[in-house]
């Protein structure tokens, strides 16, 4: 390693003068290869403000030939150190875990970066639909929310970290769908598909015990299943549009077969669970708000 | 606003079985021993229109009696990577008309929205599989891209209209853990750019974790 550390303050003079200039700690490291542990050349190491905008990030250092970095240290914890390297998934890590987790002198491993492609289409008619698309990777020092937006279904994500990774897809008037998957390294997934299912709405009209339209209150959708599964009894709020000066209500983005109740004000309204298909309005007539 | 817990599963699994969520879903779980889970607020602030904006205007809608259209007020709705748009307040513009703080939906005029920050999506209790405090999540960092807000004018009984997408630059918020609790936010961060350019407003995330 001193060597390695000699080298690198011969190689990069910008370092060097940084260094002479120190308003804060040297920090000296490697970066290598998660896969083979060979050292990465030309790693680009950037330091992101905590809080702030990427655009706000500065270059502080490259990697040598031998994987060997060296950078004044940023005196907040909390703000990010960067590596970036083509083909590569980048590597964040926060100053105040550099030093606590990694060492003195830090192994930074990249890993090989995954890909994601996928088109969201229509479960009926299988057309293409715009969608929003968001998948969450991690590894132990960065936890990534990767969102991205389509027009047309088709989507492509680049630089993602391996290891495991959930995909949130969601289409307005459409049931949003999710999965977990594992991705390897440098590893180029084609999800081929999903497909979304058009939401259920149901209308109808509310009263009280002596018929009077009930016009205030709020309107809920308890999904069974869901409780069942956490054990709980909260409830989802949904699609809630304030109800007409007759009770009239309509909710929309109702998912499809699955059985729910409706409630108002937390009680119960509706006798039995209803289940609608995929683009069914279903009319539940008045309902009584105990 | 409550929401339904639903495991959030970053399982290993080599096959992919896609599994419906209910609408207004976001990562959410049940707390496990042993484990922190995380609450996290999406918020706005900065609110200004420039417009032009034609989203309620006079005689460009279908019918709604008995629930008339409030020409040219409007509220607007977000949907994001975070949650679905609904109609309570989650862009607050500054006149208050039917319970909501709305926009002037139909004008070529400057509007700024002095309400102040607010949330506009809300996740609560995504699983991370470490304890909050030490080698777990003290220092960890979250990296949110892509980040949007896709505003619309929502109507009742016809289809909301679309007033403004702005989309955001990735940003890092890196959580600090004292015992068993952790905090952290971003700054407030601008859009990068809004599709059309008819405003502009800065979000931010805080994250809690317990």
């Amino acid at each position: 390693m001193l060597i390695s550390i000699g080298a690198l303050l011969v190689m990069s003079s910008a370092v060097y003068v940084a260094l002479a200039s120190a308003q804060g700690e040297a920090i000296y490291g490697r970066v290598v290869s998660d896969l083979t542990g060979e050292p990465i050349s030309d790693v680009e190491f950037r330091i992101h403000r905590a809080g702030s905008d990427e655009r706000q990030s500065v270059v502080a250092a490259r990697s040598v030939a031998d994987g060997s970095f060296g950078l004044i240290r940023s005196q907040n914890d909390n703000d990010v150190l960067v590596a970036l390297k083509p083909s590569y998934a980048p590597f964040r890590i926060s100053f105040g875990r550099l030093e606590h987790v990694l060492g003195g002198v830090p192994v930074i491993r990249m890993a090989r970066a995954a890909s994601l492609r996928g088109h969201v289409t229509d479960c009926t008619t299988g057309e293409g639909l715009a969608a929003a698309v968001r998948m969450t990777s991690r590894n132990e020092h960065n936890i990534v929310s990767h969102g991205l937006r389509t027009d047309t279904g088709a989507f492509e994500a680049l630089n993602l970290l391996p290891g495991a990774t959930s995909v949130v897809v969601r289409s307005g008037g459409y049931g949003p769908v999710s999965a977990s998957l594992q991705l390897t390294q440098g590893e180029h997934r084609d999800l081929q598909g999903p497909c979304l299912e058009r939401e259920g709405r149901i209308v109808g009209t509310l009263v009280d015990g002596s018929g009077r339209a009930i016009i205030r209150g709020r309107l809920s959708i308890e999904y069974q299943e869901r409780l069942i599964e956490v054990g709980t009894l909260e409830e989802l709020i949904t699609g809630l549009r304030s109800s007409g000066q007759n009770g009239d209500f309509s909710i929309g983005g109702i998912v499809p077969r699955v059985p729910f109740i409706v409630r108002v004000n937390g009680l119960r309204v509706s006798a039995l669970p209803l289940v609608l298909n995929a683009g069914d309005v279903l009319d539940v007539g008045s309902l009584t708000v105990p | 606003m409550r929401f339904t817990r639903v495991l959030f599963l970053l399982a290993v699994s080599s096959a992919i079985g896609w599994v419906w969520l209910a609408p207004t879903q976001v990562e959410s779980s049940e707390p496990i021993p042993g484990t922190c889970t995380l609450d996290r607020s999406w918020r706005n602030d900065n609110r200004v229109v420039f417009g032009p904006v034609y989203a309620e205007c006079p005689g460009d809608y279908a019918s709604c009696f008995p629930i008339e259209h409030t020409v040219p007020w409007g509220n607007w709705g977000v949907d994001s990577n975070a949650g679905n748009k609904n109609d309570s307040n989650q862009f607050w513009g500054y006149e208050y008309i039917d319970g909501n703080y709305q926009w002037d939906s139909c004008t070529s005029s400057y509007q700024a929205s002095n309400r102040g920050a607010q949330q506009y999506a809300f996740s609560r209790g995504m699983v991370a599989d470490v304890p909050c405090e030490n080698a777990g999540l003290n220092g960890v960092t979250f990296t949110y891209t892509g980040q949007y807000m896709d505003i619309d004018e929502l109507d009742f009984c016809d289809e909301d209209e679309h007033v403004a997408t702005a989309y955001y630059p990735g940003f890092n918020v890196v959580l600090g853990c004292s015992g068993a609790t952790c905090y952290g936010e971003s700054g407030w961060i601008s859009p990068s750019s809004v599709s059309p350019n008819v405003l502009t407003a800065n979000i931010k995330v805080m994250m809690w974790a317990f």
